[in-house]
């Protein structure tokens, strides 16, 4: 672990990054500058490990003894788990082989993180953002349909089975036990079951869709949605549900659309032609699109024509789709899919900074939060 | 049809569906899934039936700047390769399983996917255009190739990717490679139908290449290489079905390790025979590169200026793709080195001047051969007609194509696998002329697959 430092050397204040530039660029010497906590704090004699989070991933810190006077031998030893740090020092490997920061600088002790110093502090308040606006939109779907009388069921995600034809699920391997199980992009057949068994005529299960099929530019292979099935449904009574739960979902101070007009508007129906045009045409208001007799993929349909409608928002976001399909003679089933995930992106970008002002209980009004 | 097990790419599929004198494009279209109940939008092949190629065959004076050009960019000036090494016995080797595969799968795609590399390439983008950052990708020297940056300008980018980001579709890059482990004796001591460490690390890092691209392109980035083993077996002396059973190999790899959806391969032969003439039918292909052939061998026996000279350089590198290991049992490892590198007969023995004669004169027909096919190529434009929306690119770095990341002084089969790192990281692999494996490591140890077969690699690990 001793020597020369190399002549070149890479400075990093990231510890993924760090570790990265020093598996590929080897005889390259790699110092680091980092702020992070202390999760693991292990000390053998005159060696101490810790281990240190910072926003990207962890480290392990190595000081010896030998390298620092008593007194600031004395610190070191005093650091705890929990402790912010900032701490500096050339990368090598342990005994182990593991890559870790040689301390022999003093660490730092802070008081608290210095945000603007944390590296990709953007896009990770961005991904926690993501996550807490997400969770709210959930509660307020939810809410929506447990008041309108829908039953709740929980999901179930892995499946032995899967209707060729249609979308493609994602795979789960489990190693060593043959072929794979599936993870099911939708709940929506788990409803149908639902509604034999329960004898209920409104359920409504939030999940996750999982699939590697393309679908639009910000879809990734796993988003949040809400599908929802009623029975007996038109297509006219499902596209009303959609419009009724998006604008209870989105007519909040927590979660307002960046464009607050849009809820306030009409929003147009228009029977349009399938298949449609890809890219589909931008639209200035929140439309619903209604495409008539068409065959679905998959064979659950027997090929049977089925009316489906979606909720686009603009310029060209497809936030909600249904459809409505014939099971008897004056009997049909609605169903509906929220896509939740998709609707952050709506929302009025709030720096995590802020968060802790906007208020989630009635009362508030744009002006007295705007006045924080 | 599709299932989560298939051997086949979709890409792949839609090749084989695809009927003679058709272009394959992409297009996206909308579905509806009524068992879940939810809109999508896969990828679709449409088949345009082509126009008939031409009968009119190319001039003289196309040939000859066609001809330079393509001397240009596919052989350097002729360079010393050094005194010969003596052959080597291997004093040990060494058995391994397909875990050195999956680790170097793994470790590449942590590392230079998912390990923040890609987000600090494209940070470095003067806008958040999504051409910009492609383009910061493709020419980023670990994950891409810095030579990008001096071939290809991110206007000639841009004007190329923004219409397929306009309609929502993948990048599919293209090119021809792949053809066969080298047969010269120098370079390899394995069969032609060999696949080693070398070609797979080099797939692995084209799926690489894809999914670092994916980061920033939402439409999918993938890869098709038109293997061009079976077009040259004949031309370079190797036998066809070892060139057919060398792509096989490649697909049971690329399945092996679940690359189908980035890394596609389909045969340059059979693109050849899918163009057609109003005269000639499918055969034109073979007939307008027996024409340039001919027109070439012209050329060369009046000794025109630069044709003359660059079918030197062409015959020069010929000498060194072709199969020798057919010389070999008569001239022996020494003498078949001075053959090889002698550019005359009078720089031999006069024991071996009928050998270099018989050696070039084979180098020649192969030179001519493989000339003749890549001019065809260009004279039809076959990928443009065949792929219009396909982005050409490359193993050997050259204006307007897009380069492929360089994991060694050879490409990999024309060349063994040499293991520089145990720990599988994605710079641990390179790929090295055999002669210049044994100068440099002679107790280099070759690792088997289970113990049987040419070397998976050699281990010879940096200090």
């Amino acid at each position: 672990m001793r020597g020369e430092w190399p002549d070149q050397i890479i400075v990093s204040t990231s510890a993924r990054d760090a570790k990265v530039s020093y598996s590929l660029n080897p005889g390259v010497g790699v110092r680091v500058d980092l702020h992070g906590v202390i999760t693991r704090s292990q000390i053998l004699g005159g060696i101490i490990f810790f281990t240190l989070h910072d926003a990207t991933e962890s480290i392990q810190l190595i000081a010896q003894k030998g390298d620092f006077s008593n007194d600031n031998w004395k610190e070191v030893r005093s650091a705890e788990v929990g402790s912010r740090l900032r701490a500096q020092g050339m990368l090598g490997r342990s005994k182990t082989g593991e890559i870790s920061v040689l301390l022999r600088d003093l660490p730092v002790s802070l008081p608290k993180l210095p945000v603007e110093l944390l590296p990709e502090w953007e896009e990770h308040s961005v991904n926690v953002g993501t996550q807490i606006f997400l969770a709210r939109l959930r509660e307020r779907a939810r809410d929506f349909y447990v008041r309108a009388g829908f039953l709740e069921l929980e999901p179930t995600y892995l499946s032995a089975s899967w209707e060729r034809g249609g979308m493609m699920p994602l795979g789960v391997w489990y190693q060593g036990l043959g072929a794979p199980v599936f993870l099911a992009p939708s709940p929506n057949s788990q409803l149908l079951k639902a509604f034999i068994v329960t004898g209920q005529t409104k359920l409504f299960s939030v999940s996750r869709c999982f699939t590697s099929e393309y679908r639009n530019d910000i879809q990734s292979a796993e988003s949040l949605i809400l599908c929802a099935r009623q029975l007996p449904s038109s297509l006219e009574n499902v596209q009303n549900l959609a419009v009724d739960s998006l604008r209870s979902i989105l007519d909040d101070v927590s979660t307002m659309p960046r464009q607050t007009r849009l809820l306030q508007q009409e929003w147009r129906t228009r029977e349009c032609e399938w298949p449609p045009l890809i890219p589909w045409p931008r639209t200035q208001a929140p439309e619903i699109q209604i495409f008539r007799n068409l065959i679905p993929a998959g064979s659950m349909l027997a090929n049977r024509p089925v009316d489906v409608f979606r909720l686009c928002w603009p310029p060209n976001l497809v936030v909600a789709e249904g459809y409505s399909e014939v099971i008897d003679i004056d009997v049909s089933i609605g169903s509906l899919t929220l896509h939740l995930e998709r609707m952050v992106p709506l929302l009025r970008a709030t720096p995590m900074r802020r968060l802790r002002h906007l208020s989630l209980v009635g009362g508030d009004t744009p002006d007295t939060v705007r006045r924080r | 049809m599709t299932g989560i097990y298939s051997p086949q790419s979709p890409f792949e599929m839609a090749w084989e569906a695809c009927p003679p004198c058709h272009a394959m494009i992409p297009k996206r279209v909308e579905r509806f899934d009524a068992s879940t109940g939810l809109l999508y939008t896969p990828l679709q092949y449409e088949y345009l039936r082509l126009p008939d190629c031409t009968d009119k065959m190319p001039s003289l004076d196309w040939i000859a700047s066609a001809f330079l050009a393509f001397v240009r960019g596919e052989f350097g000036s002729g360079s010393s390769r050094g005194d010969c090494p003596s052959p080597v016995e291997w004093e040990r080797s060494g058995s391994v399983s397909l875990q050195p595969l999956y680790d170097y799968l793994e470790h590449s795609e942590t590392t230079l996917v998912f390990g923040g590399l890609v987000e600090s390439a494209v940070r470095e983008s003067e806008q958040a255009l999504m051409s910009e950052q492609l383009y910061a990708l493709i020419k980023d020297p670990v994950i891409g190739n810095r030579s990008n940056a001096r071939h290809m300008t991110l206007e000639a980018f841009a004007s190329v990717v923004n219409p397929l980001i306009e309609e929502q579709l993948p990048l599919t890059l293209a090119m021809p490679a792949f053809p066969f482990k080298d047969q010269n004796v120098f370079r390899t001591e394995a069969p032609p139908d060999s696949v080693d460490l070398g070609e797979i690390a080099l797939i692995i890092r084209l799926h690489v290449l894809s999914l670092a691209l994916y980061q920033v392109h939402p439409f999918t980035v993938d890869w098709v290489i038109m293997s061009d083993g079976i077009a040259y077996a004949p031309v370079f002396g190797v036998d066809e079905t070892e060139a057919a059973r060398y792509r096989q190999r490649l697909l049971e790899y690329r399945n092996l390790l679940n690359l189908q959806r980035t890394v596609s391969i389909i045969d340059l032969q059979d693109m050849t025979r899918r163009i057609s003439s109003k005269a000639h039918g499918s055969e034109i292909f073979d007939f307008t590169a027996a024409h340039i052939r001919s027109d070439l061998e012209k050329m060369v026996a009046r000794g025109s200026g630069g044709v003359f000279e660059a079918f030197r350089a062409l015959n020069r590198g010929t000498k060194w793709n072709m199969n020798n290991k057919r010389f070999f049992k008569d001239l022996g490892w020494w003498n078949l080195w001075s053959v090889l590198n002698a550019e005359t007969a009078d720089e031999v023995d006069s024991g071996l001047q009928d050998a270099w004669h018989h050696v070039d004169r084979l180098a020649q027909e192969a030179a001519y051969g493989y000339a003749a096919f890549n001019l065809a190529l260009r004279h039809h434009s076959v990928f443009e007609q065949l792929l219009p929306r396909a982005l050409r690119a490359t193993i050997h770095p050259k204006q307007g194509q897009i380069a492929v990341p360089s994991l060694g002084s050879v490409y990999p089969w024309n060349g063994v696998a040499v293991l520089r790192d145990a720990r599988l990281g994605p710079n641990s692999v390179e790929s090295w002329p055999l002669y210049g494996l044994i100068r440099e490591c002679p107790r280099a140890v070759p690792y088997r697959l289970y113990g049987s077969g040419a070397p998976l690699y050699y281990e010879f690990l940096r200090t």
